[in-house]
């Protein structure tokens, strides 16, 4: 074996000019499947690890109430980052997602931005030094200067607007309500692509009252990751976080009162649904009035034994009162009784039953403090009683989606419910950006078939070439033969050949390619057009892998080898008597 | 003396006369602005938008407009231009649909969602009574605040209103209604933070069946300088409407 090697390599060099220009021919084919593979893989890289993570981490908690999307709201921040600290590994930093859309008024000029709520810490730092063009990160903090912002360059430039100007934004609260405030420019960023240029990054503390969060609300919850780039190991996580966000029965523990008479009750929700309706109908047993109407508001049955407690009939009015969760302030709300009923499940304790819409419109509002001391009156829910499909919870887990697609259709069908409560999404970026997996296999796929239409031409030129080498070296194949060479010696001669012309070839190739990728990294390419989006810092971004140059060198040593086995093994059962007689 | 006990008696009669000259109090305005806006009736109308916009110049949208009060239904079908020819909404229960002539999809979106990208919101065209959203501004003192002026030569009664629910687009706004008939004739619309946000002016009211509806409106942006939308109502009919006129099917078939 080592002699047909050192043949093979050998006669590379017998015709130098031959194997040169073939050897040309294979590596700018490797050289072009390297650059595009490279230039793919740097576009998807691009967009996930700089743009799509700092849209929505690498794993995103968000809670949707009355099925909108946009109305995004996590009433109680701590205990949701409880949880995920609880039960998801490797966890860089928790990060509160707040932003909105608004209409911005700068020196004459207008334009739509986003505002990005951000809160400094080191990485932060980090990041402003490297792209602040005017002002400092201490500007940026300053409490002598109203809501300082900074802008990106091309914003700064829309709005016509330099540092320390003011700028006006107009936005719609979470509730729909007009606000609108003043912002001073502590400092301006150089833009490095299309979607940084939306953004105006404000202090979190700044932006949530602005849009109607209290302290202990927030949007949605980014959790980043130490390890990145492991679609697996990220989704792992989802999921194991998912199975632990399963929720309980939504509940009040509070007093009802009429007049002077008060009574610790247990508020709950119940569906409006037909299966709800069907249930209730089997385990309740209205004593007086009727199930109250979907529509109506206001509207609550109450147990039997509260009632004569209070004195309660249908249709008169009474006070349910609790303590909230986080101001521990006294909520009171006034409700009309539209039933009285009786449940087993319920045994003598007062409950007091509510529609959903109703029922959410305070609990959320106002998440009630865990009662003091839960005496006999209080029912708590323990989800095992026949009526517990019927209660509200505290959300809807939405089911976890594999792609953007499943994920989109998720949300349709949520928007199409138009329940009044709470949706908990658990998604990772790999989901909700699938598309642009999918662009960059797309991107794959097609610069390998252009390669491979390349290489068909290339090979054509590999198999004329070997055909005409093995016709002139007819007389030296009998020689061989005659002096005991066998037929797969002499056919693996010729292939190791090839291969081994094609193997410096591609590592040439991918050697050009690298030293070309260097050049076209140099170029600056100042645009802000779409494209704008796959450069970085407005060059050309390439990322090259081992294991997709590996694989291409493998593939192209495996296609030379077969284009090569046909005519070596013809060359091979040439008779060595008559290769000796050949002349050309 | 004598003059001095006359001027003394004439203070007296005045004093005691003027709670029948002072200004009504704001919550029975509210209450009276809405009965005279209250139509339980069927209605139909042409609606013309004139949306003024800067740097991007003057749109006109035509569109029907058809109402159920008493299901507090409606439906909206764009008419012109071409390009948004056979575009609607559609409003049923709790259901709110835009519909797309191109595509032939219903999209579900939400109150605050703008209609044609103009100013105006779903929530705009819901039947709500003002006395359910808003209350009357108070002083320091606890008294409501209400001035009696003039503007453009007709007395009218000022007041502030201030939200008492929080899915309302502004959250407070001045009225200048009319002394006479309690129609608004202009109000200013400020923010959470207390911005002025608009100005609307109703110039011209129409009656129908006893009860009002402007049919002009003119929405002034005074966030965004320049801005300005004009709504013109015309072809008001009261005839009773076809319940399936409030389906998505009708919208689809409208839309052709």
């Amino acid at each position: 074996m080592k002699l047909i090697v050192m043949l093979s390599i050998r006669n590379l060099f017998r015709q130098k000019r031959r194997s040169l220009l073939l050897g040309i021919a294979v590596g700018f084919g490797m050289m072009i499947l390297v650059l595009a593979n490279s230039f793919s893989h740097g576009i998807s890289d691009n967009l996930f690890n700089r743009v799509v993570v700092y849209m929505t981490g690498h794993l995103e908690v968000s809670i949707m109430e009355k099925s909108r999307f946009y109305n995004r709201n996590i009433r109680d921040k701590d205990r949701m980052i409880k949880t995920i600290r609880d039960n998801v590994k490797g966890i860089k930093e928790i990060v509160e997602n707040v932003s909105i859309f608004t209409r911005c008024i700068g020196n004459g000029k207008n334009d739509n931005a986003a505002l990005v709520g951000v809160e400094m810490n080191k990485e932060m730092e980090e990041y402003l030094k490297g792209c602040l063009v005017e002002g400092t990160v201490s500007d940026f903090v300053r409490k002598d200067i109203e809501n300082p912002v900074l802008l990106y360059a091309d914003k700064a430039k829309a709005l016509n607007v330099k540092r320390m100007d003011v700028v006006k934004v107009r936005l719609l609260t979470l509730t729909g309500q007009q606000q609108s405030a003043r912002f001073t420019v502590a400092g301006i960023m150089k833009t490095n692509n299309l979607f940084e240029s939306m953004a105006i990054f404000v202090h979190l503390k700044d932006l949530k009252p602005l849009i109607g969060y209290r302290p202990w609300e927030t949007g949605t919850l980014q959790v980043n990751f130490e390890r990145l780039n492991d679609p697996r190991y990220i989704t792992t996580q989802a999921d194991a976080l998912f199975t632990k966000l399963k929720p309980r029965t939504a509940f009040i523990h509070g007093s009802v009162s009429r007049g002077k008479i008060a009574k610790n009750a247990t508020v709950l929700g119940f569906f409006n649904t037909d299966e709800a309706k069907k249930i209730m109908a089997q385990r309740l047993r209205i004593v007086q009035g009727a199930l109250p109407l979907p529509k109506s508001k206001g509207n609550a049955m109450v147990t039997e034994s509260l009632a004569r407690s209070l004195r309660l009939k249908v249709g008169d009015p009474f006070t349910m009162k609790y303590r909230n969760k986080f101001e521990k302030k006294e909520i009171a709300n006034t409700y009309t009784v539209a039933a009285l009923f009786n449940a087993d499940e319920f045994a003598s304790k007062n409950v007091v039953l509510l529609q959903e819409e109703s029922f959410y419109k305070t609990y959320l509002e106002d998440l009630p403090a865990p009662a003091a001391a839960p005496g006999k009156d209080f029912f708590v829910p323990n989800g095992k009683s026949g009526l517990s499909p019927v209660f509200s919870p505290e959300w809807k887990l939405l089911e976890r989606s594999a792609t953007g697609d499943e994920w989109l259709k998720k949300i349709h069908a949520m928007n199409k419910t138009r329940w009044k409560g709470p949706s908990l999404d658990v998604g990772t970026m790999y989901e909700k950006a699938s598309d642009i997996l999918k662009m960059e296999s797309a991107l794959k796929i097609i610069s390998f078939i252009a390669v491979l239409i390349l290489f068909f031409i290339i090979l054509i030129g590999v198999v004329n070439t070997l055909r005409m080498t093995i016709h002139e070296r007819t007389r030296e194949i009998g020689t061989m033969r005659a002096i005991g060479m066998q037929m797969n010696d002499v056919r693996n001669c010729f292939m190791m050949e090839t291969v081994f012309l094609s193997f410096f070839s591609c590592v040439a190739g991918t050697l050009a390619a690298c030293v070309l990728m260097g050049v076209a990294k140099l170029i600056t390419i100042d645009t802000r057009s779409f494209f704008s989006i796959f450069l970085v810092d407005k060059h050309l971004y390439f990322l090259p892998t081992f294991s997709s140059i590996f694989f291409n060198i493998f593939f192209i040593l495996l296609i030379t080898a077969a284009t090569s086995y046909f005519p070596a093994r013809r060359a091979a059962r040439l008779s060595a008597a008559e290769a000796l007689r050949h002349f050309e | 003396m004598k003059r001095k006990q006359t001027a003394i008696t004439l203070l007296l009669i005045l004093c005691l006369a003027s709670p029948l000259f002072a200004a009504p109090p704001v919550a029975e305005i509210m209450k009276t602005m809405d009965n005279v806006m209250e139509l339980e009736a069927d209605i139909s109308v042409k609606a013309v938008i004139t949306d003024n916009k800067v740097n991007q110049g003057i749109k006109i949208f035509e569109s029907l407009y058809f109402r159920k009060d008493k299901t507090d239904e409606f439906l909206i079908i764009i008419t012109a231009p071409e390009s948004d020819k056979g575009n609607g909404y559609l409003r049923v229960e709790d259901n709110f649909w835009m519909y797309r002539q191109n595509t032939r999809t219903f999209q579900h979106i939400n109150r605050d969602e703008s209609i044609m990208g103009t100013d105006a919101k779903e929530g705009d065209f819901e039947k709500r009574k003002l006395c359910e959203l808003y209350k009357p501004q108070l002083d320091a003192q606890g008294h409501e605040v209400i001035t009696e002026e003039t503007l453009g030569k007709r007395p009218v009664y000022k007041f502030t209103l201030i939200a008492k629910v929080n899915d309302v687009t502004y959250p407070k706004v001045t009225y200048w209604v009319q002394k006479d008939n309690f129609l608004t004739l202009k109000t200013q619309s400020y923010s959470l933070s207390g911005t002025l946000m608009q100005t609307a002016y109703f110039p011209q009211w129409t009656q129908v069946q006893g009860k009002y509806i402007p049919i002009q409106h003119i929405y002034i942006d005074e966030f965004e300088k320049g801005n300005k939308t004009i709504v013109e109502l015309s072809g008001i009919s009261l005839k009773k409407l076809d319940p399936k006129i409030f389906t998505k099917a009708y919208l689809e078939f409208l839309s052709k």
